[in-house]
């Protein structure tokens, strides 16, 4: 993600930290696109957030199923090059 | 040095990552089992932070807890400090992620510092700074590290992670801030050079002319200012290299077990570095009445030293009554791992 | 007015190291070009298919790459909607000839994909999603999504997408173009490796080099299959922007208009060509498009309504999964391949259905036959 695009869709971050919703579909991602390949096997949802919906990955480690409830965290997208920006943005986490 | 004027802790927040791993996984690791390592360090487990995770993802957490917690503006925060070991850029303060994350004002002094275990508690001060020359009307201060250890080094044992922020003002406060004053010295326990991936330390060498003698430095110039002693106050924080040096200086500078108590959430976390002395404190804070004097004195190796005398107010206990995942409660979600796949997650997130 | 599909080309579907993008675009024209018996003069106007020949290829401006294989140059353009290129370059040819703006016109889709690595092309397809909202998806994470909906709500079994690949394969041995002549079983497909739950390796269309090609003109011509109908259907780019996962509306849509133009319902419709991009997106399509009702797919395809003998031939070709997915030519390759069979009076009404990405973009067209 160059710096430009980083900068656009950081705007976003304020949006969606700390919201909640629930799980309508989501997949367990075993083969992903390069660069988030070390962050394999990873949740992918659509998730209804009762006003819109959006979909988000899961943040690692973490199983999602339809049905959960979730809230948007800040987390790395994926496992950063040493020279470039880190790619931060929102992923879900399961609530407690 | 005294304030004179109101200044305070209008809010706090913390943030442990879900998974820990035990000093006997690390003992079984090191080829040191029954060695009770674990045991005389006084650490059972540490926390360990995800793949995804690092310094500046768990300030936003810590962060955001706290404005969660806060009823006032965050259009009125004028200052971010953000104290680490582990900021993720050598050049790009972490401060900044946490200001997009949260949508702050463009208006706002902020920087990242370091200085070792008292980076957080030293951007404490400079916040409450900011507040009393009306530089900012509130201010945020956070405390936030993924500490690692070397494989096979005593450090492994305690290296933790974790985050605490506190928003500090004029209005609302939940815990005065009475006085604070720091001390500094070229004392060389514990650096770390740039493009190193783990940091060197001066083995007993941190205990005595580090830990304990800035310390005790910091804590008797508070007590001499404010004419106060140990028994007189009701909690006292010590920074938390491990669970054994803050029972030790408590009982050197006359504070008892019971006072000393409620903080030691290292047993469980580990040594979260510039965290660790701000969860320390929110840990007393999340179960301390109203009226309460709180003695905190973190350190930081290299070294140097930040004290703060504290009161609760009743206006803490009214507000707490709402809040969800204190320290302890977090606590309680975290899942052991295995050493194997802490190093895994550790290796991603090294920190250089 | 009528259009008729005058000829056809489909080249080898495959791994094709030999061929470069320009040698799969001239062997398609150059085989629809002798299938029609024209000569390249008579061709007006070139509409190219392609979805991503700048990335995967280095190349751009293939309105110009394509025109230049004809000596006089004839006005070109290219069109692009993901997979769905090739029905939206159907569709700019027809309207064109609709217009009256030509008499005889060219449609070629190609692609190009395997010179690039398995991760770099990932990369480069998932520029079809929502790039601002779908980060960290893949195609098949998407297609999954619906999988996971679609047999939470339907009660779809994992035998019953492993089905469509038994046909699908069955089929493509009919195929001479097509990428597999392999029958593979249930079992195969279920060991085959997860690739996002519930979807596994041998659910997914493969990466294919390939092109077709058809001759479309509005000349009075007989013995030559018609295009009585078509339509496109459009929803959000986005999976999270859709009313529901029930369906791919885009899809339902696209076939409504064209059941219309044609005045025919999905009753008439013997034969079909449908977007298999997935196993789950079959068994959507075969729903979406009236052949059974909602929930029914797996059970339909199960119960072999979709094959020979059965209530509607469903990918005599093999489809997108057994005879591949170049993703370019895939809408042009669909008309080609039921024209051939029209043309030799093996059905009356034939059906294909394109698709781009997750079902933003939807083009169904219907065919007629020459009796």
């Amino acid at each position: 993600m160059n710096p430009a695009q980083y900068w656009r869709s950081s705007k976003t971050w304020q949006k969606w930290l700390g919201k909640t919703g629930t799980v309508l579909s989501s997949s367990v991602v075993h083969v992903a696109s390069a660069e988030f390949a070390a962050c394999a096997p990873y949740s992918y949802a659509l998730i209804d957030f009762g006003n819109e919906k959006h979909e988000f990955m899961g943040v690692d480690q973490e199983i999602l199923a339809a049905g959960d409830q979730v809230q948007c965290v800040f987390r790395k997208m994926e496992t950063p090059q040493l020279e470039a920006l880190i790619p931060y943005g929102m992923k879900v986490q399961k609530i407690s | 040095m005294r304030i004179s004027r109101p200044v305070g802790i209008l809010s706090y927040g913390t943030y442990l990552p879900a998974f820990v791993v035990s000093g006997e996984e690390i003992e079984r690791a090191q080829s040191k089992v029954g060695e009770n390592l674990a045991g005389s360090l006084g650490v059972s487990q540490k926390t360990v932070p995800n793949q995804d995770e690092d310094t500046a993802t768990f300030s936003v957490a810590a962060a955001f807890q706290a404005t969660q917690r806060w009823a006032g503006s965050q259009a009125d925060i004028g200052a971010l400090f953000i104290g680490s070991e582990s900021h993720p850029y050598a050049v790009k303060p972490t401060g900044t992620m946490v200001h997009r994350a949260l949508g702050l004002s463009e208006d706002m002094a902020l920087a990242d510092l370091q200085f070792a275990c008292k980076a957080g508690t030293q951007s404490l001060q400079v916040g409450t700074a900011y507040v009393l020359s009306e530089m900012a009307k509130v201010a945020l201060a956070i405390g936030a590290d993924t500490a690692q250890g070397r494989p096979g080094d005593v450090l492994e044992f305690t290296a933790g992670a974790g985050a605490a922020a506190y928003l500090i003002g004029q209005e609302n406060i939940l815990v005065k801030i009475l006085a604070t004053a720091s001390v500094a010295s070229d004392t060389p326990d514990f650096w770390r050079r740039p493009g190193q991936a783990y940091p060197e330390h001066a083995g007993r060498f941190t205990g005595g002319p580090g830990y304990f003698h800035h310390i005790a430095l910091a804590t008797q110039k508070i007590l001499a200012e404010t004419q106060l002693t140990p028994d007189q106050l009701d909690y006292c924080v010590f920074h938390t290299p491990n669970g054994k040096f803050p029972v030790t200086v408590a009982h050197q500078l006359g504070f008892t077990p019971k006072q000393l108590a409620p903080s030691l959430v290292v047993k469980n976390i580990g040594n979260t570095y510039a965290a660790a002395s701000l969860l320390a404190l929110a840990a007393v804070l999340d179960q301390a009445p109203a009226g309460a004097k709180v003695l905190m004195t973190s350190y930081g190796s290299g070294s140097g030293a930040d004290c703060f005398l504290l009161e609760t107010t009743p206006l803490l206990v009214q507000k707490r009554k709402s809040w969800r995942n204190l320290v302890q409660d977090q606590i309680e979600r975290t899942n052991p791992i295995s050493y194997q796949t802490y190093r895994r997650y550790t290796e991603t997130t090294q920190q250089l | 007015m009528k259009i008729s599909i005058l000829g056809s080309s489909i080249t080898d579907f495959g791994e094709l190291w030999d061929k470069s993008l320009e040698d799969l675009f001239a062997s398609a024209i150059d085989g629809a070009l002798q299938h029609a018996h024209l000569d390249s003069k008579d061709i007006e106007a070139v509409f190219v298919a392609n979805m991503a020949a700048g990335s995967l290829n280095h190349q751009r401006q293939l309105n110009a790459l394509v025109a230049q294989h004809f000596p006089h140059y004839p006005p070109a353009m290219r069109l692009e909607a993901a997979c769905a290129s090739g029905g939206v370059a159907m569709l700019a040819a027809e309207y064109a000839l609709l217009a009256g703006q030509f008499k005889t016109v060219l449609v070629v889709g190609a692609e190009k994909m395997t010179d690039v690595s398995s991760p770099e092309l990932t990369n480069i397809l998932s520029s079809a999603a929502y790039s601002a909202t779908e980060q960290g998806s893949t195609f098949p994470t998407l297609y999954a999504l619906f999988a996971q909906h679609h047999m939470h709500k339907y009660g779809t079994t994992r035998r019953q997408l492993s089905s469509v690949v038994v046909k699908n394969h069955l089929h493509a041995l009919d195929n001479p173009h097509a990428q597999f002549h392999k029958k593979l079983t249930i079992e195969q497909v279920e060991a085959s490796a997860v690739v996002a739950t519930p979807l596994h390796l041998l659910d997914c269309s493969p990466i294919t080099d390939g092109a077709a090609a058809v001759i479309l003109t509005t000349n009075a011509v007989s013995k030559k299959p018609t295009i009585l109908g078509w339509g496109q259907g459009q929803d959000s780019l986005d999976l999270a922007g859709r009313d529901s996962l029930d369906e791919l509306r885009a899809t339902r849509q696209a076939a409504e208009k064209a059941y219309t133009a044609a005045q025919l319902s999905a009753k008439d419709i013997q034969v079909a060509e449908v977007h298999d991009c997935f196993t789950i997106a079959e068994l959507f399509a075969i729903e979406d498009l009236g052949f059974v009702p909602k929930g029914q797919a797996g059970r339909a395809t199960e119960n072999s309504l979709t094959t020979y003998g059965g209530q509607v031939v469903v990918n005599p070709s093999g489809g997108l999964k057994a005879s591949g997915h170049p993703t370019g030519a895939t809408g042009v390759k669909q008309v080609a391949y039921l024209a051939q069979l029209l043309e030799k009076q093996q059905y009356q009404y034939g059906l294909t259905h394109n698709v781009g990405g997750s079902g933003a973009t939807a083009v169904v067209h219907i065919l007629g036959g020459t009796s």
